[in-house]
């Protein structure tokens, strides 16, 4: 996380706290339900912002694989074409940075469903 | 709702039920992200009566047949003896509620997929798993052509290659690329078995698309993706990871065991489970159902429709996709279906 980041994740996680503490416990229903989405989403932020340059460095090593030069816009879809031809497939470093990168999304958005072995592996200990 | 409405929809039930009908009250009803849901409190000739009205969405996705083709299938299945909501009537004329809408009787129970893996006992969970086994053959019996679903066009030659053709189609439109999903369906390109039959498929049969009371199945719902296909595609989809909720260990959507699923289905329906096919169409499953969060997701990103539900949907596509890929890796490209990667 760069410092430029700290007050505002320091703020988010301010915000959830209060959120979890003060008004979930205290509602039920669609405002419970509202509650907890909002919650969900300043989870998901802080994380975004603590993870910032984990997801950089992992989109990075998958876009690195595109040809160069490359008729297509932006790597992911030069990519996207190579994969439809068959040209990468089965390719283990591929599918290791394409893993690593799923993993790391998959660490800002929902945790829990991170293994600790695929935590390693994307470097995220 | 205001009172017009009421009036206004009473006189159309007027002409279904052919006797006096009060609509007494319409109040919106949770879940159904894709369409809208309204409870329906009504007195049918004095009997009071609830029913549950099915309108579009202001944005729909893609996939979603509309409501008349809807209602049509859900009336196809009812006649074949699926455990649907009683369809009562379609109505076309957008002065009435808005909007073209579907009338059918409520039904007891509860839908929501976590609520209903947490709730079951031990003792409903093996008699519910058989239920719907034999639900899902009982659908897999209409086969094309059928008049009354014309609209479901010609069965596709090769219905699993269709589908990936139909994802990719998909993310073009979104314009979006998304390298992990690409693999997973360059996987499932290569590596699903050419189908065996083709008949109507529900394409969207998982726990939360069903009502549960009590531990009995009361209706199969949400027919809006049903189309003609391999029959092996509604295991797969029953059966991914990704709809047994907080069950994981019980294969059978969060509800039962694997074996005995495909016991009772093929006892309903005669035919021999692919066990290879299911397992290739639960990893589809799960690049599938990413797609449809990415397009939930841009109904709010796109300003269609601004929601912080559908926003999260979007987001759940991350963790979809590490799904499907952790089904996807190096070694499992070596292996071709005849192979076997099964458990």
């Amino acid at each position: 996380m760069s410092d430029n980041n700290q007050p505002l994740a320091g703020f988010l996680a301010a915000a959830e706290a209060l959120l979890r503490n003060k008004v979930i416990v205290a509602t039920t229903g669609d405002a419970r339900f509202a509650g907890l989405m909002v919650a969900s989403a300043l989870g998901m932020a802080q994380r975004e912002i603590a993870l910032g340059q984990e997801l950089a460095s992992a989109r990075h090593d998958v876009d690195e694989l595109a040809p160069q030069p490359s008729p297509f816009p932006d790597p992911a879809m030069a990519l996207t074409h190579l994969m439809r031809e068959g040209l990468l497939d089965g390719q283990d470093e591929f599918y290791r940075r394409l893993i690593v990168d799923a993993i790391t999304r998959t660490a800002v958005t929902r945790p829990l469903v991170v293994s600790e072995r695929e935590r390693r592996l994307a470097g995220l200990e | 709702m205001e009172g017009n409405a009421l009036l206004r929809l009473s006189d159309w039930m007027e002409g279904i039920f052919a006797c006096p009908v009060r609509v007494m009250a319409l109040s919106p009803l949770k879940g159904g992200g894709i369409q809208e849901n309204w409870t329906v409190e009504a007195q049918i000739n004095g009997s009071a009566r609830d029913f549950v009205l099915r309108k579009d969405a202001q944005a729909t996705i893609d996939a979603s047949h509309s409501r008349r083709n809807e209602f049509a299938l859900i009336k196809a299945a009812h006649d074949s003896g699926v455990t649907v909501p009683e369809p009562i009537g379609f109505c076309d004329d957008t002065s009435v509620m808005g909007g073209p809408f579907a009338l059918m009787a409520k039904v007891p129970g509860i839908g929501l997929g976590p609520k209903v893996v947490k709730e079951l006992t031990n003792a409903d969970r093996p008699v519910l798993t058989e239920r719907l086994a034999r639900e899902m053959a009982r659908i897999h019996t209409i086969r094309p052509p059928q008049k009354v679903l014309a609209f479901l066009g010609k069965p596709p030659a090769d219905f699993a290659i269709a589908e990936v053709r139909l994802m990719r189609d998909w993310l073009d439109r979104l314009k979006l690329s998304r390298p992990g999903l690409e693999w997973v369906l360059r996987w499932c390109e290569l590596h699903i078995p050419k189908p065996r039959d083709t008949v109507l498929i529900h394409r969207d049969f998982r726990t939360g698309n069903y009502m549960v009371d009590h531990g009995h199945l009361t209706a199969i719902l949400d027919w809006e993706f049903a189309c003609w296909g391999d029959p092996m595609f509604d295991l797969g989809w029953f059966m991914a990871e990704c709809w047994r909720f907080s069950r994981p260990e019980l294969e059978a959507g969060g509800v039962g065991e694997r074996k005995v699923f495909y016991a009772t289905y093929e006892d309903e329906s005669g035919r021999k489970v692919d066990d290879s096919a299911v397992r290739a169409y639960e990893v589809l499953a799960h690049c599938r159902w990413a797609v449809i969060a990415l397009q939930q997701g841009e109904r709010h990103t796109s300003g269609r429709e601004p929601s912080l539900e559908h926003a999260l949907t979007g987001k759940m596509a991350e963790e979809l996709e590490l799904m499907a890929l952790r089904l996807t890796n190096p070694e499992r490209w070596r292996l071709r279906h005849d192979g076997g990667f099964g458990a």
